[in-house]
């Protein structure tokens, strides 16, 4: 071209001009990001919006497609300050050259902030964040599906923990990107997806990392997943300072990955606590109520000592036997038996028994003439005593059999 | 899936056993019966708490009937060899 002499011959139509001229740009100027001001901004019913970036000196125009929703949520107008990222095109009718926006973030002073804010206050007056729609975490999870990325160190914090504090669990992790553009519709089809799998509880979690990184979790779409999700889910996104409209909308925010993991599952040491504590409690029921017993006989047997004949306990010693050996055994299943609260027991059932036979509703025969007890039909003569566990009765016999 | 009579199931049946046990309405038979069923459930509580194994999957997709997913061994011994198939 730079040969002016061969000027006709090589000339170029303006079609093939611009061709080259967008050919070239497109090639070598690589998605960048541009900030400046908005100026003639247009939303037409297309759904794609269209504005004039500028600064003191120049302006750029740019169009992003599908781009009326996002620009609702920023709320875009004349004189905003914006950043778009996005690829430079040339409009070829016109040779124009543009800017194709693929993200617009509001900049200034806390533009992001300022985002958030609004988006928080808004979703807070429409009651996404209301107590009363919390679901309860419950207490024993047997399911947990974690979405999160793959890769990343909040899933091996949680792991972790989890395998320390309560192993007795079924983790489903549900692999996502958790930043960028791709995490949002990722995340909202994981949470989606995983709500439908009968899991006890969806944490959903990321490591921390800067206000831009954490920015998916601060999506709307992604807010009301969780608000529609019927699984309890557990926000943990970064460290304790960060604060995510999914953290607000969750039914429970974890300061942290790890965080979460402790407080979605007991501890098992504080289980084991718990455990021998009823243990104690156990043995302590059973041996105050051999001692309440036993100050019953001894009560009863001041009033009925001289009536109850010796050979009664001959009787009762098979029954004495029965209940010792289950006691025993029960004592030497349970962890840390002692053997000196079993011989305890055993002296004390052993007192215990003759009363206990007759509470449980057998009695005692006796002859009245010789005052003897019965074991035999036909030596009982025409009247006998009958002593229960309360009181006795005089009777007379129809019939021997 | 897992939905099993859990840690959760045996341990409210035996705060129920110890109630029922302090409260001391049973007979001396009975105690013992319930004794013994309370010092099983602190075993089976205690098998549970001492399962080292914890299940790991990972989803790969969700289907009509659930989801298929790959199974991650977690097994304490070969933590650091199957620690890299996962991160």
């Amino acid at each position: 071209m730079d040969n002016k002499g061969a000027m006709n011959e090589q000339a170029l139509s303006v079609t093939q001009a611009t061709n080259l001229i967008k050919e070239t740009l497109e090639k070598n100027v690589n998605r960048l990001w541009i900030q400046g001001e908005i100026s003639n901004y247009s939303c037409p019913a297309s759904g794609h919006i269209y504005f004039t970036l500028k600064d003191e000196n120049s302006q750029i125009k740019a169009a992003m497609f599908g781009g009326a929703r996002k620009a609702e949520s920023l709320q875009l107008e004349d004189g905003k300050k914006i950043a778009i990222f996005g690829r430079i095109s040339i409009y070829g009718k016109r040779s124009e050259y543009q800017i194709i926006a693929e993200d617009i973030q509001v900049i200034g002073i806390g533009g992001l902030l300022a985002e958030f804010e609004k988006l928080k206050k808004r979703l807070s007056e429409e009651g996404l964040f209301d107590r009363a729609h919390k679901i309860p975490i419950p207490g024993y999870p047997q399911n947990i599906a974690i979405i999160t990325s793959i890769s990343g160190a909040a899933i091996r914090d949680i792991l972790n923990i989890l395998t320390r504090r309560y192993p007795d669990v079924h983790v489903l992790i549900v692999p996502v990107m958790v930043q960028g553009r791709e995490a949002p519709p990722q995340i909202i089809k994981a949470l989606q997806d995983t709500d439908d799998l009968g899991q006890d509880v969806i944490i959903l979690t990321r490591g921390g990392g800067s206000i831009e990184d954490l920015w998916a979790f601060n999506d709307e779409a992604l807010a009301r997943a969780i608000y529609a999700a019927k699984t309890p889910v557990i926000s943990a996104v970064g460290h304790e300072i960060d604060f995510t409209i999914a953290d607000f909308v969750a039914d429970l925010r974890a300061p942290t990955p790890s965080a979460a993991a402790e407080l979605v599952v007991p501890d098992r040491i504080k289980l084991m606590g718990q455990l021998s504590s009823n243990r104690d409690r156990l043995r302590g029921a059973i041996d105050r109520l051999v001692e309440k017993k036993h100050e019953k006989l001894t009560e009863l047997a001041g009033r009925y000592a001289f009536k109850v004949p010796f050979d009664m306990y001959e009787n009762l010693s098979r029954e004495i036997d029965d209940v010792s050996v289950r006691l025993n055994k029960a004592f030497n299943q349970s962890v840390n038996s002692a053997d000196d609260e079993i011989t305890v027991l055993n002296d004390k059932l052993k007192l215990l028994n003759p009363l206990n036979i007759l509470k449980k509703g057998y009695s005692v025969v006796y002859d009245v003439v010789t005052g003897s007890i019965l074991k035999d039909s036909e030596k009982a003569g025409k009247e006998i005593k009958v002593r229960l566990y309360k009181g006795t009765l005089d009777a007379e016999v129809k019939k021997k059999i | 899936m897992k939905k099993e009579k859990g840690f959760e199931t045996y341990l409210k049946e035996l705060e129920e056993v110890v109630d029922k046990l302090e409260s001391g309405e049973a007979d001396l038979d009975s105690a013992i019966d319930e004794y013994e069923k309370g010092m099983k459930l602190i075993e089976k509580c205690k098998e549970i708490l001492k399962e080292k194994k914890m299940k790991i999957e990972v989803l790969k997709k969700k289907t009509e009937k659930g989801y298929e997913a790959e199974e991650l061994d977690a097994d304490e011994d070969d933590d650091e060899e199957k620690g890299k198939k996962l991160f």
